[in-house]
């Protein structure tokens, strides 16, 4: 009697050994949104953004510097090296995490590319692979009068004559290392085993505040030949981003 | 060696250059990239190609002040001599391409220029049975967003020359200058007139960067628009001045019609700007004197393109 009681016991400790073994957060997922009134967008359609009717046909940046920190460990996921090129088709994910469930309270992200890759002196855009973010992409990420990446890329158009139809270009192309912007956004992401998604959203009000689109000063900027607009931009993206599940 | 490498003889007093260990010379490159740069079906619409702008009678270069795309568009710039380009450490008039082997993407891109991206060219010649089989056989690669601008890139640095009167002269041949041409080249690196500050070295270039007063205000920043400074506007690659005598019509806008024009704005000083170089101060010249300089930049010809 004693051994069948020592084997149920033993078996008993086996099974509740593994349901204790620890489950890890293994991968988390980022999508991306647009807003215009807190509501996604879709690229080829027609939004009201500041007073104007406008149309979005490409609509992608960079991220990299990746810092994900919980309230209790700190840093808990760092993917300092690799860009992530975010836009409406793509996901991005961190793969092979391996840490503990936990909440993401603050997440540090750089909008632009690094300094070494955007100088594209050792290794260009056309050397890397297609998949790579920072390779050969169509709408075309990269300058060709210029070295180096749009760390933003906006294309449209704006209806300027007030007949409900977008008919004049619009194009908002940032890049170049000054204009690389830091962002500290706080965040609640609650990562638990297995996989996880986030969305990383853009608020498009937020972004293109104090740009009257019915101006041809304010229709393009290619950085530096509307310095003023690119760093008007760039400041709004303060109050852009933010991450959400 | 291989049989297919390709050798270029610099003589000593010519800068190195730079052939990056991914894209070593070979004969198939550049015969390949010579043919695309003398192909239309390179531009969106088959109408142009690069030698449309880059005429090899002009040392490469046009006689246009800005030279048309695709129907008939207009960019801001003079189209420049495609001769001993190589050797540029920065490309473009403002610097912005840091190197050689993805320059071809300004124009192939530019929709002022061919206007096709990268991607559809890639598509178009990968197409094409024969440019599939001569990028295989140069790169043992499709063509591609890589393979493309270093066709490219291999036969603008097969266009070195030293063919010139000036490189007889240098080279120890005292008769290769008329009497001129050597009063001419005096006058050029005097200080007064102060040409040699930034003509300088065997290509009469120091490919630095200068605002040479040609305007109060600038529509195309130039270098600024590259460092996003405002001390930059207005400067431009200094170029090269050999063949100077064929590139007409000269300035980054083709602004200025005849080299007599162009050292009579160095003359009056130009116009005045906060970045302007301190070596444009004006001077003195006399009508002879100017006969005597425009016999010595004449003198930058290349001969006979022997080496292209």
């Amino acid at each position: 009697m004693t051994k069948y009681i020592l084997l149920i016991c033993f078996a008993c400790c086996i099974f509740s050994c593994g349901d204790d073994e620890p489950k890890l957060v293994e991968q988390l997922s980022l999508t991306y949104e647009f807003t215009i009134d807190d509501q996604p967008i879709k690229l080829g359609e027609n939004y009201e953004l500041n007073g104007s009717t406008v149309m979005f046909e490409v609509a992608n940046y960079y991220v990299h510097g990746l810092r994900m920190s919980s309230a209790n460990d700190g840093v808990i996921i760092a993917n300092e090296a690799d860009h992530l090129l975010a836009g409406l088709n793509n996901t991005s994910s961190l793969i092979g995490l391996n840490i503990e469930p936990s909440t993401i309270v603050t997440t540090r992200v750089i909008i632009g590319v690094d300094d070494a890759s955007n100088a594209q002196s050792e290794t260009d855009f056309t050397e890397r692979s297609t998949d790579d973010p920072l390779g050969l992409k169509d709408p075309a990420m990269h300058w060709n009068w210029n070295s180096g990446y749009k760390f933003v890329r906006f294309d449209g158009e704006v209806d300027t004559d007030g007949d409900g139809v977008v008919d004049t270009p619009i194009a908002y192309h940032i890049g170049s290392n000054p204009l690389r912007k830091t962002l500290e956004l706080n965040s609640s992401i609650n990562l638990e085993s297995g996989n996880n998604d986030a969305i990383m959203s853009m608020d498009l009000n937020e972004f293109f505040k104090g740009v009257d689109f019915q101006l041809e000063e304010n229709w393009d900027t290619h950085t530096g030949n509307n310095l003023d607009l690119a760093k008007l931009l760039v400041s709004n993206m303060e109050s852009s981003f933010s991450l959400i599940q | 060696m291989t049989r297919d490498e390709y050798n270029i003889d610099l003589p000593e007093y010519f800068p190195p250059l730079h052939i990056p260990a991914n894209n070593q010379l070979t004969n198939k490159k550049i015969k390949l990239g010579e043919r695309l740069f003398n192909d239309i079906n390179i531009s969106i619409d088959s109408t142009i190609m690069c030698a449309s702008c880059h005429k090899r009678e002009l040392a490469f270069a046009d006689s246009l002040s800005i030279s048309p795309g695709v129907q008939g568009k207009l960019g801001d710039r003079n189209s420049p001599s495609l001769i001993n380009a190589a050797f540029s450490p920065l490309i473009n008039k403002d610097g912005g391409v840091t190197k050689l082997d993805i320059q071809a993407l300004i124009p192939i891109e530019d929709h002022n220029e061919m206007g096709i991206s990268i991607i559809e060219l890639s598509k178009r010649l990968a197409d094409d049975q024969e440019y599939s089989d001569l990028f295989r056989q140069a790169f043992d690669q499709d063509p591609n967003g890589f393979t493309i601008p270093r066709a490219f890139s291999s036969y603008v640095r097969s266009l070195v020359d030293n063919s010139s009167m000036y490189d007889e002269f240098l080279q120890g041949d005292s008769t290769a200058l008329s009497d001129s041409a050597k009063r001419g080249m005096k006058l050029f690196f005097s200080d007064d007139l102060a040409c040699s500050n930034c003509h300088n070295g065997p290509l009469l270039t120091s490919f630095e960067f200068g605002n040479n007063g040609l305007y109060e205000e600038y529509n195309d920043l130039g270098r600024a628009l590259i460092t996003l400074d405002s001390l930059d506007h207005g400067k431009f690659r200094i170029p090269s001045l050999r063949n100077v005598s064929l590139t007409a019509p000269y300035m980054h806008n083709g602004s200025i019609p005849t080299l007599e024009r162009v050292i009579d704005h160095y003359a009056s000083g130009g116009s005045s700007h906060t970045s302007k170089s301190q070596f444009i101060k004006g001077f003195k010249i006399s009508h002879g004197q100017k006969s005597d300089l425009l016999g010595f930049l004449n003198a930058l010809t290349s001969q006979d393109f022997k080496n292209i």
